[in-house]
């Protein structure tokens, strides 16, 4: 077994089942749907590509506990179509609770982690052994992972812990199965396998160059979870002279939709044309920085600086016009600020003389943390003043 | 205004001061102590006297400084001009103030103006307090920060408000408080508010999840116990039905046992039926079954005594029919009265039927009219809406021609006012050629006088000329004087000779000779100039004497011209006045004609809207004539009612509204005539009764005559009966049932009849049959019966028989039942089987018995499956728990979203509602902004005021244009060129402080008191640009001249520095020291 290659794929936060009820568009949710089920046909196609041995899926495969049967036999489908075992845990999105789906039959290559105590499942024909726990409920604020349970195997078994929870919680609370590092660090684990964060991390555990890795969610949900997702996919190789494996980890980038948030700097237009055209062009700049097809991403457009506009920026508008360039999903912020030009006020006589030595009053007045509200006051005068002198 | 002379009869230091100023720039120089302001000080209190409202002390000393030494009384006049008017103000002062006295007065006229005693002069001229006097265009030696002047501020204010600001704060204001309004309303639900509410849902929520969890744990929890209490059941249940398997066979055995002693039974039975059928002397059941004598028997039997029956029946029945017949009456008889009633009824109905024919007709005659009256009705109640539509339109028509009237009317005013109007025109163009013809008249007659003019002093000055030339021309010839040099000369020549020694004597000689010579002519020469010099002065005289005399006749001239210009400037002035008046009258006219054009438009407006009413209403008329229908049978109907109503009034009204209709106009008379016809026509209407036509009363009659035969007849039917009308249907009712009556009797009778027919011939029948029997029993019985000779001992023998068989029979029957029910438990076990069997049952319960772990034996099967029944429903009761909760599991945090969802949109709605929090501060903070910008601009005087004065100071200082801002104390904030920011005053130097407020003054005063109705005041300055560089002094002063040139504007200005009189040589000096 000592030349033996593992070859293991670490994923997690799937949330199938995800109604995407955030966006108001019903199209564009039904889009989102229909595209996460194509992450478990990624998912065979990386399984069959990179010749894996084990899937870890380490929580939160769905969104939701209570979920249509349809949706999981749909998932049970396609896990039984890989040529390799399955080994899953629940998450607090997905708990195992008692009559679930979690409690029906799952396909003979999957193996589902149960959630009365912290199990040791040894594949003895792969040589794996991978302990692990479920989350019995929505939250757990007791850390589920108590101690390593003993088991006798081979020595040079890879063993694997998964665990779909807060990782590195040393004193703060979290509701969330905190998981303290030195539970886990030199519990002769050569991997510790998480989910529950979206954002993709990993590290050191710092023992005997273990590691540990949160994937990150394959397909993001909000504007909280930008980018674009993966699978980890590891290679164990055993090391018999120091009698451990190394390890040698790739990302296999998934062709989902990203959630995007761009700033785009309007300062120098003067009309709707221009705001049109600065953004069509920043757009287009934007993308050759980028490998895919801004187009399919989901974005949010973010309107900067302080152009000299006699009106207000219609944001239904660009973004209707945005859309119509064939932007899948746009959305528009309107941060810009009116250009503070306190020479040209000041020679204004009466209101602006008064209200730039309000300004400078109120400015010198203010707490340092204050000042800046002054700015955004005069800002919403300065807003007001060209509205009113726009209305008469 | 301007200031023409002052005169100071004693005032301070200045007596019998007579001072005359022009009309722009007057310059007054005079060194310190020379009574410059003595003499402006003077000004002001001839206009406002003493400060009266200053501390006594202040106004005493004040008073005192310039009270003359003897004491008496002190003053003066000043003269000046206004509206082309020339005043004087003539005042003089005593010891207080109720001892000055004031007289204004017209200079031309004398005539004295009145004044009220508690308004100064001043005030009443110029609208000016004292104080705001001296704070505007009276600026004194120190302009420093000016009086704080209730009087002024209030102008500027008044100013303020009646002109548009360049931005309203207020609209910033509400853009503001709306759009904070948006996010936190005061009373209704804003962004924060909602936030807020978010948030404390999503607490309720997160709560809520908490809790389904803590439910699901609990639910868990009674899982484990309603599994725990499932296997226990279940355990009792395994005991249990081991206890019961061994019962069960245990009483399967039992029941072997059983068996096996029924079969001995049986056994016993089949050796009884062997006997039973050896006394019968049958060998086998079989053979018994075989033989047939003993039914034989029984039907022989049971046939005699059915006939002796039937014979009996017979007789039974036949009397009974008999008797019948007895009691029921003859059939001849019946028939009679049959035939009778059938008749009756025959006439009767043929009867009935003619008179409901004609009732029908009647009434189908009567429904045809209501249906038409109702008909008429209604067209009348649409005649009336018409009617009251005719009416409407008339009315419609009267206004319309009424509006078109008036319109013609204004129409006509209109014209007329316009003729006005071009006769006013006229008249100015006239009025205008007027004018125009004096002022031609007038230039001509000036151009005349210049000329005149012109010519005596072209003369003159030619006269003038010609002497001087004459003069001119005389000095100008060589001087002779010059002689005496040349002789000098020629002496020195000849002598310098003399001295050289070597000279020839007679050019010496000649040179003196010429010398002597040159001094003769000499002093000839000088004779003659003596002489000319005393011509020449006579001369000089005489030319003055001219000059003097020119001087006179152009004075004399100007004088007379002078005159015809007053004379016609007042001739211009009155026709002035004419055209102003022509120009009223034209304005009343003109605002006549827009008030007549405007009444007009009004009408028309109105007018249009009444055709489209009478459009509308001749729709209308349409639609409802439409409506309108005529039963065809009222047009030549022969009825009298229709011939009255319809004929006469109604069609007539139908004719006027069809003529109106048509014509689309109608009279008065036309609707009082369709009234009255349509009033009558329903008055009649009314009155009118159904009556048969005259055709349905023939035709009555003929039915009657018809039936008078039968009526005859029928009024007495063939059976008594009391009050029954004839066509009743009680009396229908009594024919069918006497009716039916007697053919009932008659269908009896003939039933007997047939019913004794065939008694007949059963009895004969039966008789018969008794005989043939008789025969039978003759010929001796059946083998059975050998032994018996009559019927009766058979009949015993028989009953013998019968009885023993049908024991032999039941046994049997028993006999086989058992065997049947033995076989069939035992499905064919033997005897020696069934041994074997309860052998084994005997080891199997030995088993069970090891199996089971609670011992039972105590309990009867019936309790055993008592418990059982009872465990297994606790079973599939706590089986269906357990699902249940279950199931309850699986779906239990469907009521409820994910917690991290509801975590994370917390965190999410938090900094949402943070974010609106900032905004509320941030709008907060902008209207604290607004609100003290608008504070700080109710006390300023706004933008003109603070432009003017930041131009002003602009121009005085030669810097560039700086903001200024004067707030309602009158302290003015200025830009700092550096910083950008405003400052107080007192933040600059002395001199700037001074020209800043110098300019707000002048600013003020160039503000408030200037313009097309203001009187333009003259500006008095005492010495106030004492502290100002040369530079700034000049720029100060070319300011000023610009006032003065570009407003007309009077300025007296007094200074100490003589070399002001080079930098204003434009204006007119008057030296103070110099009287």
């Amino acid at each position: 077994m000592a030349s033996h290659k593992i070859r293991i794929l670490h994923t997690a936060d799937l949330h199938l089942g995800t109604n995407f009820s955030s966006f108001p568009d019903r199209e564009v949710r039904d889009i989102l749907r229909g595209e996460q089920s194509n992450i478990l046909l990624e998912l065979t196609r990386v399984v069959k590509a990179e010749k894996i041995d084990l899937v870890l899926i380490a929580g939160d495969l769905f969104d939701r506990p209570d979920l249509d049967q349809q949706i999981v036999n749909r998932v049970k489908n396609n896990l039984a179509n890989l040529d390799c075992k399955v080994h899953i845990c629940a998450g607090n999105h997905d708990p195992y609770i008692e009559g679930s789906f979690w409690a029906t039959e799952w396909p003979d290559n999957v193996h589902i982690v149960p959630h009365t105590e912290v199990e040791s499942y040894y594949y003895e024909d792969l040589g794996i052994l991978v302990d692990s726990v479920s989350f019995s409920d929505i939250y757990s604020i007791n850390s589920l992972f108590t101690a390593a349970p003993q088991t006798d195997v081979p020595v040079d078994t890879l063993k694997l812990l998964m665990l779909h929870g807060d990782f590195g919680i040393e004193d703060r609370k979290s509701s969330y199965n905190p998981i303290p590092i030195s539970s886990v660090k030199a519990q002769g684990y050569d991997y510790l396998a998480l989910g529950h964060i979206h954002l993709a991390q990993e590290g050191n555990l710092g023992f005997r160059d273990a590691q540990y890795a949160y994937p990150g969610a394959p397909q993001g949900r909000g504007f909280d979870e930008l980018g674009q997702g993966h699978f980890l996919v590891g290679t164990f190789t055993r090391d018999s002279g120091l009698g451990r494996y190394n390890q040698e980890w790739k990302k296999h980038i998934l062709n989902t939709r990203p959630f995007l948030i761009h700033e785009i700097n309007i300062s120098d237009v003067e009309n709707e044309h221009e705001i049109q055209q600065a953004i069509e062009e920043d757009l287009i700049q934007w993308q050759k920085t980028k490998e895919f097809d801004l187009k399919r991403a989901i974005l949010r457009l973010v309107l900067v600086g302080s152009p000299d506009l006699k009106f207000n920026i219609s944001l239904g508008h660009l973004q209707e016009y945005i859309k119509s360039l064939d932007y899948f999903y746009v959305e528009i912020e309107d941060k810009t600020k009116v250009p503070l030009e306190l020479d040209r006020w000041s020679k204004h006589s009466g209101f602006g003389q008064i209200l730039v030595q309000e300004y400078e009053e109120q400015k010198e007045k203010a707490l340092p943390e204050e000042k800046e509200r002054v700015d955004r006051a005069l800002d919403l005068i300065l807003r007001a003043h060209e509205r009113t002198i726009n209305e008469t | 205004m301007k200031l023409k002379r002052i005169y100071i009869d004693q005032f301070g230091k200045h007596n019998s001061l007579l001072i005359n100023f022009e009309n722009n720039f007057n310059l007054l120089i005079g060194p310190n102590e020379s009574g410059k302001s003595t003499l402006l000080t003077f000004i002001l209190t001839a206009f406002y006297g003493f400060n009266r409202y200053s501390q006594r002390r202040v106004e005493r000393n004040e008073r005192m400084r310039f009270t003359p030494w003897s004491g008496s009384r002190f003053g003066g006049h000043i003269v000046f001009e206004r509206d082309n008017t020339t005043y004087r103000l003539e005042r003089s002062f005593g010891e207080t103030a109720s001892k000055d006295e004031v007289r204004l007065t017209n200079e031309h006229s004398g005539k004295e103006i009145s004044i009220t005693k508690r308004m100064e002069p001043g005030e009443y001229l110029f609208g000016l307090k004292r104080d705001e006097f001296l704070n505007t265009i009276f600026i004194g030696q120190l302009s420093t920060a000016m009086e704080k002047d209730e009087d002024i501020r209030k102008k500027l204010m008044a100013l303020k408000g009646g002109q548009a600001m360049d931005t309203s704060i207020h609209e910033i204001e509400e853009t503001l408080g709306a759009e904070l309004r948006e996010i936190s309303p005061p009373r209704a639900k804003g962004l924060l508010q909602k936030a807020e509410e978010r948030l404390k849902d999503l607490e309720l929520e997160q709560q809520e999840a908490m809790d389904v969890s803590q439910q699901a744990r609990k639910k868990r929890a009674d899982l484990d116990r309603a599994q725990a209490e499932l296997s226990r059941i279940q355990e009792q249940l395994k005991d249990l039905k081991v206890e019961q398997d061994i019962r069960q066979i245990e009483l399967k055995q039992k029941e072997f046992l059983d068996n096996k002693e029924r079969l001995e039974n049986i056994n016993k039975i089949d050796q009884q039926i062997s006997e039973g059928l050896e006394e019968l002397s049958y060998s086998s059941m079989e053979e018994m079954e075989e033989q047939d004598d003993l039914s034989k028997a029984e039907d022989f039997i049971n046939r005699w005594q059915k006939l002796e029956a039937q014979k009996e029946n017979i007789d039974k029945h036949n009397k009974s029919l008999i008797k019948k017949q007895e009691e029921l009456p003859k059939k001849d008889e019946l028939e009679r009265s049959l035939e009778k009633l059938n008749t009756f009824s025959k006439d009767r109905r043929h009867y009935i039927k003619s008179v409901e024919e004609i009732r029908k007709k009647s009434d189908e005659e009567k429904r045809l009219f209501t249906e038409n009256l109702n008909l008429l009705e209604q067209n009348i109640k649409t005649l009336r809406l018409e009617q009251e539509r005719a009416k409407q339109r008339a009315k419609t028509k009267e206004e319309h021609s009424n509006l078109n009237e008036s319109i013609k009317q204004q129409n006509a005013q209109k014209i007329h006012f316009t003729e006005e109007l071009e006769k006013l025109e006229q008249g100015i163009v006239e009025k205008d050629q007027e004018i125009e013809n004096i002022n031609l008249q007038l230039n001509k007659q000036l151009e005349n006088f210049a000329n005149q003019i012109q010519q005596q002093k072209i003369e003159e000055e030619q006269q003038i000329q010609e002497l001087r030339i004459k003069e001119e021309n005389k000095q100008q010839k060589i001087p002779f004087s010059i002689f005496f040099v040349f002789a000098v000369l020629g002496l020195l020549g000849g002598i310098l000779y003399l001295l050289i020694g070597q000279g020839l004597l007679t050019i010496t000689l000649l040179l003196f000779g010429i010398a002597l010579i040159l001094f003769v002519i000499g002093l000839v020469d000088t004779f003659k100039k003596f002489k000319k010099a005393q011509s020449r002065s006579s001369i000089l005289e005489k030319i003055a004497a001219i000059e003097a005399d020119y001087q006179e006749k152009r004075k004399n001239i100007e004088g007379i011209h002078q005159e015809q210009m007053h004379n016609l400037q007042a001739v211009e002035k009155e026709l002035k006045d004419q055209l102003n008046s022509i120009d009223k009258e034209k304005t009343r006219l003109l605002v006549k004609i827009e008030n007549n054009t405007n009444r007009l438009n009004e009408d028309q407006n109105k007018l249009r809207d009444l055709e489209l009413q009478l459009n509308q209403i001749k729709q209308n008329l349409q639609v409802e004539n439409n409506k309108f229908k005529l039963p065809k049978e009222f047009e030549n109907s022969d009825n009298p009612f229709v011939t009255s109503v319809f004929q006469k009034n109604y069609a007539k009204a139908i004719r006027v509204l069809e003529q109106d209709t048509a014509q689309n106009s109608n009279t008065q008379n036309d609707l009082i005539e369709l009234e009255d016809a349509l009033n009558q026509a329903a008055e009649e209407l009314k009155s009118y009764e159904y009556k048969p036509s005259l055709e349905l009363i023939k035709e009555e009659d003929q039915t009657d005559k018809d039936c008078k035969k039968l009526l005859e007849v029928l009024y007495k039917p063939p059976f008594e009966i009391e009050n029954v009308d004839l066509d009743s249907d009680q009396m229908e009712n009594e024919i069918s049932s006497r009716i039916s009556e007697i053919e009932r009797k008659l269908h009896d009778l003939e039933q007997i009849k047939q019913g004794l027919k065939e008694q007949k011939e059963v009895k004969q029948k039966n008789e018969k049959e008794f005989l043939e029997l008789r025969a039978e029993s003759q010929k001796g019985f059946l083998k059975v019966f050998a032994a018996c000779k009559t019927l009766t001992e058979a009949e015993t023998y028989y009953k013998k028989k019968v009885q023993q068989i049908n024991e032999l029979k039941n046994l049997h029957g028993r006999k086989l039942d058992r065997q049947q029910d033995i076989e069939k438990q035992l499905a064919g076990v033997d005897l020696e089987s069934l041994e074997k069997k309860l052998l084994e049952l005997d080891a199997e319960i030995k088993q069970l018995q090891d199996i089971r772990s609670v011992d039972y034996q105590d309990l009867d099967l019936e309790v055993i499956d008592q418990q059982l029944k009872k465990l297994r429903d606790q079973e599939s009761l706590w089986h269906t728990t357990t699902g249940n909760v279950q199931g309850e599991l699986k779906n239990i945090y469907s009521q409820t979203r994910m917690l991290q969802e509801i975590e994370e949109e917390l965190i999410h709605t938090q900094a949402e509602w943070e974010k609106l929090s900032e905004q509320v501060k941030d709008y907060e903070l902008a209207l604290e902004m607004i609100k003290s910008i608008d504070d700080e601009l109710q006390k300023s005087f706004g933008p003109q005021i603070n432009e003017r004065t930041a131009e002003i100071l602009s121009a005085i200082t030669g810097e560039e244009q700086q903001g200024i801002l004067i707030d309602g104390d009158f302290e003015a904030k200025l830009e700092d060129a550096e910083s950008k920011m405003l400052r107080e005053a007192a933040y600059f130097s002395s001199g700037k402080i001074d020209q800043i407020y110098l300019s707000l003054r002048l600013a003020i005063a160039l503000t408030l008191y200037s313009g097309a109705d203001g009187e333009i005041l003259p500006f008095v300055f005492d010495d106030s640009l004492v502290q100002y560089d040369k530079l700034r002094t000049e720029r100060t002063l070319a300011y000023l001249k610009q006032i003065a040139e570009r407003e007309n504007r009077q300025i007296i200005f007094s200074t100490c520095h003589p070399a002001y009189e080079e930098l204003m040589d434009y204006a007119h000096v008057i030296y103070l020291n110099q009287k």
